[in-house]
């Protein structure tokens, strides 16, 4: 899936991209913040802000362009599937809130 | 002899190995100094005062059983970043989700340090989870810069560069993501090193963008940073994107020689906004590497206007990734607030993590949502190569590029006054080299007309870091060395 822009596609694109109350709503939920009525007022400035700027790499055509996920050719590191967990729980749930009979406490995940 | 404190890192090292000071004597001069600048400065989170008396007994006994007759920087006090973990001594990335955590683990670097005998004396402090350029997003308070107080030292290295520049530390631990070493090495007057992306290993690092976070040092010279950046860097099974390369000899390169190398200088790098005080201080930087025989020309770059809008895209995307951990359940702050798992994570998160912090978590989120991925992520990823590219291209034709390290010096505190010129030179100075994954070194070039210090960058080619040092030892014997700061 590519996308082309045009100069003219641009600005139809800015009107349908504009960041509105129920975008930082959404937004907030998918990176679990709960945010107060000031700072959802600012965020909504803060990413149309910073949305109009990014709306500037679609001034250079990027289609026969190979995407860039990592800086050098690496591939995949695999090590064989061997279990060398040491016992080491106690140190795992030093920094744990919250713990009961060796694992973390929680409240409730299945409704 | 002069004040132990004051000497670099190597000079403290070749004292110790003589037996001229003891390791003891080394962390007790620079203790008192902390305590002297500390309430001036605040570049450190924790200081480890008692443990490194504790270290600098062991690592003596060390020294004198002859185990570390191979490490010039055995018993030297520095400071690492409090984004890399230190076993049993809290590390908190400057936020108050993590303000008691204690890693029950060293950081690769962290352990080779150790095993060079390096004495930790403390954690610095940076801008919270590296999200920041001047260190004043820090939950524990700003740190001010030591050439003048009311001036930030930048970010979101500050404590690091801070630290070194007060001689607080005789070098230090930073990272950069998007310039964070460079930046505030300029801002203090001090030596600063970016390596090329996978020579340091980031096992330990709190992670904020995996694809561009590299760990680097700090120094009071060219000498001092080289020597450090020796003992970290290696290829670790630990760390994936770790290159298969065990260790580098970068003291080879401390060569006082650049005749005959090639220099690019971009046009791009001089454009409107930059300083007039960084641009004449570029341009005498250029005729001294002539007068020593290198060839500097002007060259060409494309695309470095979209550095900035490619690296908040890139950079925000992988952090609200990175900081989804942060939950409130197995580590880290929790609220004391909530009725189930869902307030759990949100209040957790709202309460434990700062403004710029949620900021870049929001743009992330928007970014790589699904009405905006295509258009705005893998845009940007596009445009990635582009830049990377056109690095490589320039390479073709010179064995380094130089430039200011950044448009002005440091800005007082609080001035979050922005000019989109100066942004633009900023982002390519800064992020374009991280989008690339190319090494670059910031070394002080002079001070400017309200007496702050200027950074000169100098950019090599991926695993070229020899490069860069030879030409950055070169122009630093031709400056007389190190630039003192005589406020301290």
């Amino acid at each position: 899936m590519d996308f082309s822009i045009s100069g003219k596609n641009i600005d139809e694109m800015r009107n349908k991209m504009k960041i509105t109350k129920e975008t930082i709503d959404y937004v907030a939920n998918l990176v679990k913040l709960s945010l107060t009525e000031k700072e959802k007022v600012q965020f909504t400035k803060d990413l149309n802000s910073i949305l109009n700027y990014m709306d500037t790499m679609n001034e250079i055509n990027t289609d026969n362009i190979k995407p860039l996920t990592h800086v050098l050719p690496l591939k995949n590191r695999f090590r064989h599937d061997i279990d060398d967990n040491s016992n080491d729980r106690d140190q795992l749930l030093s920094n744990a809130p919250s713990q009961i009979n060796g694992s973390f406490q929680v409240p409730k995940t299945v409704v | 002899m002069k004040e132990i404190t004051s000497m670099t890192a190597l000079d403290l090292g070749g004292h110790i190995k003589a037996k001229n000071i003891s390791v003891t004597e080394a962390v007790k001069a620079q203790i008192e100094i902390i305590k002297k600048r500390e309430p001036l400065f605040n570049s450190y989170i924790t200081v480890l005062e008692e443990e490194a008396y504790s270290q600098a007994e062991e690592v003596q006994k060390r020294i004198d059983d002859g185990e570390l007759s191979w490490s010039p920087l055995a018993g030297v006090p520095m400071a690492v970043k409090d984004n890399i973990c230190t076993k049993n001594i809290k590390t908190t990335s400057a936020s108050k989700m993590l303000a008691n955590y204690v890693p029950t683990y060293d950081a690769t670097v962290v352990s080779k340090l150790k095993e060079a005998g390096a004495i930790i004396i403390g954690k610095t402090n940076m801008d919270e989870f590296a999200m920041g350029s001047s260190s004043e997003t820090s939950y524990f308070g700003p740190t001010k810069n030591p050439w003048n107080e009311k001036h930030v030292p930048g970010g979101s290295s500050g404590g690091s560069a801070a630290a070194v520049a007060g001689e607080e530390a005789f070098y230090s631990l930073g990272t950069d993501t998007g310039g964070s070493i460079r930046q505030p090495a300029a801002y203090c007057g001090i030596t600063g090193i970016k390596p090329t992306y996978g020579t340091v290993s980031r096992y330990g690092l709190i992670a904020y963008a995996s694809s561009l976070d590299t760990i680097g040092t700090l120094g009071r010279n060219v000498s001092d940073c080289v020597a450090s950046l020796e003992i970290i860097s290696g290829h670790d099974p630990l760390d994936g994107s770790s290159v298969e390369k065990s260790s580098y000899s970068y003291t080879k390169s401390l060569i006082d020689d650049v005749k005959g190398m090639k220099i690019g200088i971009p046009r791009d790098y001089m454009g409107d906004g930059l300083d007039d005080d960084i641009r004449k201080s570029t341009l005498e930087a250029i005729e001294i590497f002539r007068r020593r025989g290198a060839i500097v020309e002007e060259c060409d770059l494309s695309y470095m206007e979209y550095a900035i809008p490619a690296y908040y895209a890139i950079s925000c995307s992988e952090a609200s990734s990175n900081l989804s951990r942060y939950d409130g359940v197995r580590y880290g702050y929790r609220t004391d607030e909530y009725d189930d798992i869902q307030d759990l994570y949100m209040n957790s998160r709202s309460e434990g993590l700062g403004m710029e912090v949620k900021r870049r978590l929001m743009i992330g989120g928007l970014v790589l949502s699904s009405d905006y991925y295509e258009a705005y992520y893998h845009k940007a990823i596009k445009i990635r190569r582009l830049i990377q590219e056109s690095y490589m291209k320039a390479f073709e034709s010179y064995d380094l590029l130089i430039g200011p390290t950044t448009p002005k010096s440091a800005p007082a505190i609080n001035d979050s006054s922005s000019d989109s010129q100066k942004r633009k030179l900023s982002g390519m100075y800064s992020s374009s080299i991280n989008l690339a994954g190319l090494p670059a070194v910031s070394i002080p070039c002079g001070i400017d007309k309200s007496g702050l210090p200027i950074g000169l960058q100098l950019i090599g080619n991926h695993f070229e870091e020899n490069n860069i040092i030879r030409a950055a030892y070169t122009f630093e014997s031709e400056m007389g060395g190190r630039i003192r700061n005589e406020k301290i």
